[in-house]
């Protein structure tokens, strides 16, 4: 058939595959006929238009949808975790604290494949040898507050079965561990899996619910405590500062004036919520246990160098390039200028201290040690990690982030390792196990 | 000759041009992309997994994924263009199209470092010859004029 589309003739109509004798009759009982057509004509690009523009809407409408119950996302977890789908994993967790730990886990990972601790080919979206299941999953939830819920598994059965053969660890952990993992056996469990006493809490967040591992460690630490949640307006407020460094500087203030309350503040209210929503349950405690140590310590600051690096993940790396401080604790005065340490007694002035820490003195320390741990303490001397605090920037503000710091901190410590320090290490445990080793002082 | 069949066979290339190679697009969009642990997810599953796992950030992912949920729009009307005949506006529209699945696969072969199944490849593959039609076909028509 000759099927000629509508809109390739300067008239509209008489390409429409309908006998020309059907469409184009000049009578008028031809006219609905002709209209008919003409409609038939076009409803099929306007069915197609639509057809795409609902299918559009149908997919970015499913896109963000998360779990409708807090039980879904435990259950969403759990599946996710059975099927090693770290993806699915990621997307159960609440957004702040996943982002927090996302980075930091993936860099971290990168950097144990490059010193071989796992093997190269290490795919934490599928990591080898390990198997979960969960079967007959039952929960219950309890409310906390409307936007929080605590879920507790009541009955089911959680298998797992590990093969050592086929994890992904790399050459340094395979040689360490020796013949103990080169003949170890594919171990099979199952057991309940009920969460006991315990809870998973979930949060709800922009309408769907998420698992949150601040809140469930939180509330099992009130539980196993013998307390609730906080009532709901108890919570520590955050107070952000305008900079990162004005972050870390007002931390080491509060830290120095040990004030608990105020280290809580400046952690991020989002990714830190449940610390500062559980902190009343246990800040009376800690603040009383602190002040005795705080009526008699005084620290004072003198001098704070910082520095800031991004950290790759939005956040910022505060590294102290510098300090100086002066502290008193009953009759001990401490001062550090930046580069010496000066000790006071004034019950004891012949107790007095001056300590520069010099090259020549470090040597002669290095010395001292076990011959063949030398080599490898040398090579760590030499290594200078960036290391600091990380601060994290919330609606606008910035605050200290101790998970990043955490994990920021093992990835640059990590990084500034080299195959070599490895070898060496490799080398010291080889040694011990076959007897070698001797510890007589390296002279 | 007949005039008419000579039209028909001229419209046969704009055809697989344009609507034959939106809908090939279309169909990869919902090819399996990526496999994580033992779970298999098309181009729009990987897309919702990753805004959900907050691994789409900044500007550019932002726009991209708005862009990506337009792509059966887009495909949708490549073909009403196709069939009103209108070549130039399925042209575009299958250009249009054949650039965001390059876009999008390559954003997946970057940011995905493994899992990646035949989706984003065959993407880039259906994409590029989507665009290099479109474009081919744009400069065959104006030398003709």
């Amino acid at each position: 058939m000759n099927w000629q589309p509508p809109g390739n003739s300067p008239e509209p109509v008489p390409a429409v595959p309908l006998g020309p004798s059907d469409i184009l009759g000049a009578g008028a009982e031809s006219q609905p006929r002709r209209r008919l057509a003409r409609g038939a004509v076009m409803a099929v690009p306007v069915l197609l238009l639509g057809a795409g523009v609902a299918a559009s809407l149908t997919l970015a409408g499913g896109s963000t949808a998360s779990a409708s119950s807090p039980d879904g996302a435990v259950r969403a977890l759990l599946d996710a975790a059975q099927h090693g789908d770290l993806l699915g994993v990621l997307g159960t967790l609440e957004p702040s604290e996943r982002d927090a730990l996302e980075s930091g886990i993936s860099r971290t990972a990168d950097q144990l494949e490059r010193l071989q601790v796992l093997s190269q080919d290490t795919d934490l979206s599928n990591i080898s040898g390990i198997n979960l299941g969960f079967s007959d999953i039952k929960t219950s939830t309890t409310y906390l507050t409307p936007q929080r819920a605590a879920v507790t598994i009541t009955s089911g059965t959680a298998t797992s079965h590990v093969d050592p053969s086929r994890l992904p660890l790399g050459s340094f952990t395979r040689s360490v561990a020796g013949s103990a993992l080169a003949h170890a056996k594919p171990i099979s469990s199952s057991t309940g899996a009920t969460t006991g006493d315990n809870a998973i809490v979930a949060v709800q967040e922009n309408g769907g619910w998420y698992v949150s591992l601040g809140y469930t460690a939180a509330e099992d630490l009130a539980r196993s405590a013998g307390q609730s949640a906080p009532p709901a307006g108890t919570s520590v407020p955050a107070v952000g500062s305008a900079t990162p460094d004005d972050a870390i500087r007002a931390l080491v203030h509060s830290a120095t004036d040990l004030d608990l309350a105020g280290v809580v503040k400046l952690t991020p209210p989002e990714e830190m919520a449940a610390l500062h929503d559980y902190a009343p349950l246990f800040l009376a405690k800690a603040d009383k246990a602190v002040s005795d140590v705080r009526s008699k310590l005084s620290i004072a600051v003198t001098r704070l160098d910082l520095a800031d690096v991004a950290d790759g993940s939005g956040a910022e790396l505060v590294t102290i390039k510098g300090v100086a401080f002066h502290a008193t604790y009953e009759q001990y005065t401490v001062t550090y200028d930046g580069s010496c340490l000066t000790v006071s007694d004034a019950g004891n002035p012949s107790n007095d201290q001056h300590l520069c820490p010099t090259g020549s003195g470090l040597d002669s320390m290095l010395s001292s040690l076990p011959a063949p741990l030398q080599p490898l303490v040398n090579d760590l001397r030499g290594i200078h990690p960036q290391e600091g605090l990380v601060a994290v920037q919330e609606n606008g503000q910035w605050y200290f982030d101790p998970v990043r710091t955490v994990f920021t901190d093992i990835d640059n410590f990590l990084g500034a390792l080299s195959l070599k320090d490895m070898n060496d290490i490799q080398s010291l445990v080889q040694q011990s196990r076959s007897g070698s080793l001797s510890f007589g002082s390296g002279g | 000759m007949n005039p008419a069949a000579g039209t028909a066979r001229a419209k046969l290339p704009d055809w697989l041009c344009s609507g034959a190679a939106a809908l090939a697009c279309l169909i990869d969009a919902f090819a399996p992309w990526m496999r994580s642990g033992s779970v298999e997810r098309d181009g729009y599953q990987l897309l919702a997994s990753g805004q959900r796992a907050g691994l789409l950030t900044g500007t550019g992912a932002r726009l991209l994924t708005v862009a990506a949920y337009l792509l059966p729009s887009l495909a949708a009307a490549t073909l009403a263009a196709v069939y009103l005949a209108r070549p130039t506006a399925a042209r575009t529209l299958a250009g249009v199209t054949g650039a965001l699945l390059v876009t999008a696969s390559a954003l997946a072969a970057t940011k995905v470092q493994s899992g990646l199944l035949l989706g984003p490849f065959l993407g880039l593959g259906l994409g590029s010859v989507t665009v290099g039609l479109a474009v081919a076909r744009s400069v065959t028509t104006r030398s003709h004029r």
